[in-house]
């Protein structure tokens, strides 16, 4: 992918690594588990950008989406990190 | 289940179960404990038991090294690039009124969302509205609010099919429609919307728009440049080419006017020229035009016939898949808008601004950009399509379409393939398309239908499960006093 951050593009939002000892705390404030989570792949560009910048990220991990939204201005996602 | 088959494995290898379920439940895989260092397990699990694990499990990992070397050369960055990794800040800062509403809510434990709160900010701007009437406004915004969510088991997503499906029907059947820029063609209307919904790998008409960075955005000497850069020019666009049939060479007759303004050299068109499969024999100069000499035993008309096509088809510079690239003035910058598209590299060039570039193809930009990307992609392609006709559908119901195809990480089309395909329910499959396959299937794997859907109770004629259906009613009969 070269140095193209495609964090920067305006049509990805941010994403975050979620710390594994704040996953438990949202996941209850969601009312869900962790498998009933959208998914994200591990081979997709914003993880691999995410990787870059913060080393390995395993399977299972969460990460947070920062959406900006027509309707809400703000909505935070989460989707779980998985391998195809 | 990948935890329980890493920890069969450890324990094949020798290692206690009490070990092997630990290791397994922080998500190790097993090759990631077989390259672990030493000193990682002996952090994991204490000194007696991690060096047990490393003698029991560990593979060679001589070449695990050098790659561990590698990476750390490429973690070595110059401070200017590690500024380019880092997570933009995306989201503007609230303004002081947004801010003092904010605090107010929490006060109050209203849970309204940011945009509404800066919709309130923005009014209260406007007419000035004084400090103390801030909270009555937020009283009465909560309860619109509250009255207005949707209930729980809403059936969001009929009510949602409906909301497209039917100014659908309004949509133009097949129009080929000039949007936006007079030249580029692109498909409009019912197609169009199809398209989108089915996660083509290729729409029928790719188009890209291009914008210059910042530094450079009304200049049009170089947004000139970047689309004839970005456009595929081949050697028979900027040159005559003949066959000499005295001498038996392919002649080739560079326009120099041409070359000037795309800005190519004939030393490059020379080094394309030796880079083709196909040609044989030398490519000479003299003077200002170019000959391709044939090898003496292949000198017959056959053979100068083929290289001659070959020349001519022969890509000078360009992007592949960019037929044409057309500059548009908005009166606030230059976009270039493209003719077929090629994102991944078009956004690796010089003078392109990678924040706002973009391709109407959301399957491009899910492999450019990624799955969050691609979700507004089909949000923004999906409501452009529907605007364009007139049609109002509310962002929510596109917004719920492509949160499900975005879903499972990938773009899963909506239809056989892609989202109706994985219900879960045979009759519910069976009752969408080819029936008498699903119901094949599934008798032969034994497939359990748990009858929790709307259409697969419709099938047996029980209520469904939607409205006053979704609640069960059990009676809880009282223990008689003894």
């Amino acid at each position: 992918m070269g140095s193209l951050n495609v964090m920067k593009h305006a049509m990805v939002p941010v994403h975050r690594l979620v710390p594994e000892n704040e996953e438990e705390k949202i996941l209850e404030s969601l009312g869900t588990s962790k498998n009933k989570l959208p998914k994200i792949l591990k081979s997709d560009p914003a993880v691999e950008q995410l990787i870059e910048i913060s080393g390995d990220i395993k399977e299972g991990r969460m990460v947070e989406i920062e959406r900006e939204s027509p309707t809400a201005g703000i909505s935070k996602a989460y989707r779980l990190v998985v391998k195809r | 289940m990948a935890q329980k088959d890493t920890i069969n494995a450890l324990i094949r290898r020798g290692v206690d179960e009490d070990t092997a379920t630990k290791l397994a439940e922080k998500n190790y895989l097993l090759g990631d404990i077989q390259s672990a260092s030493k000193k990682e397990l002996i952090k994991e699990l204490g000194k007696k038991k991690g060096e047990d694990v490393y003698k029991k499990v560990s593979k060679g990992k001589k070449k695990k090294k050098s790659r561990t070397k590698k990476k750390k050369d490429k973690k070595k960055k110059t401070k200017k690039e590690l500024k380019e990794l880092e997570i933009p800040d995306k989201i503007a800062p609230l303004g002081d009124i947004a801010k003092k509403l904010i605090e107010i809510c929490d006060e109050k434990g209203h849970e309204l969302p940011r945009k509404t709160i800066q919709d309130a900010a923005d009014k209260i701007k406007e007419i000035e509205l004084p400090e103390e009437d801030y909270e009555l406004m937020l009283d009465l915004i909560m309860d619109r609010f509250e009255s207005r969510r949707v209930d729980p088991m809403e059936s969001v997503g009929i009510v949602g099919a409906q909301s497209i499906g039917e100014p659908g029907t309004q949509m133009t059947m097949k129009t080929f429609h000039y949007a936006g820029v007079a030249e580029v063609n692109v498909t409009q209307g019912l197609p169009r919307m199809i398209e989108v919904v089915d996660a083509r790998k290729v729409p029928s008409t790719p188009m890209m728009e291009v914008h210059l960075i910042e530094e450079f955005k009304h200049d049009r000497e170089k947004a000139k440049r970047l689309a004839s850069d970005l456009e595929v020019t081949n050697l028979i666009d900027v040159a005559d080419v003949e066959i000499d049939m005295a001498d038996k060479e392919v002649v080739i007759k560079p326009d120099m006017k041409k070359l000037k303004s795309s800005n190519i050299e004939i030393e490059h068109i020379m080094d394309q020229l030796k880079g083709v499969r196909g040609i044989k024999g030398d490519v000479e100069k003299s003077g200002k035009t170019l000959k391709i000499v044939l090898p003496e035993d292949e000198k017959k008309y056959a053979s100068l016939h083929e290289t001659i096509e070959l020349a001519k088809g022969t890509k000078i510079k360009g992007l592949d898949g960019i037929n044409r690239a057309i500059i548009r003035d908005t009166g606030e910058e230059f976009i270039i808008y493209t003719e077929g598209s090629n994102l991944k590299e078009a956004l690796q060039m010089e003078l392109v601004n990678i924040e706002n570039s973009s391709s109407n193809s959301p399957v491009e930009i899910y492999n450019v950009l990624g799955v969050e990307g691609s979700r507004n992609s089909i949000i923004k392609e999906a409501l452009d399509t529907l605007n364009e006709q007139g049609l109002e559908v509310d962002v929510r119901h596109i917004m719920l379409v492509a949160d499900m195809m975005t879903n499972e990480g990938d773009i899963k089309a909506i239809g056989r393939h892609g989202i109706s395909g994985k219900k879960t329910s045979v009759l519910a499959r069976a009752a969408f398309e080819i029936t008498s396959t699903h119901l094949l299937r599934a008798a032969i794997v034994g497939e359990v239908d748990k009858l929790e859907g709307v259409t697969e109770n419709i099938i047996v004629g029980q209520p469904i499960t939607q409205g006053t259906g979704a609640i069960e009613v059990k009676y809880m009969p009282k223990k008689p006093e003894a």
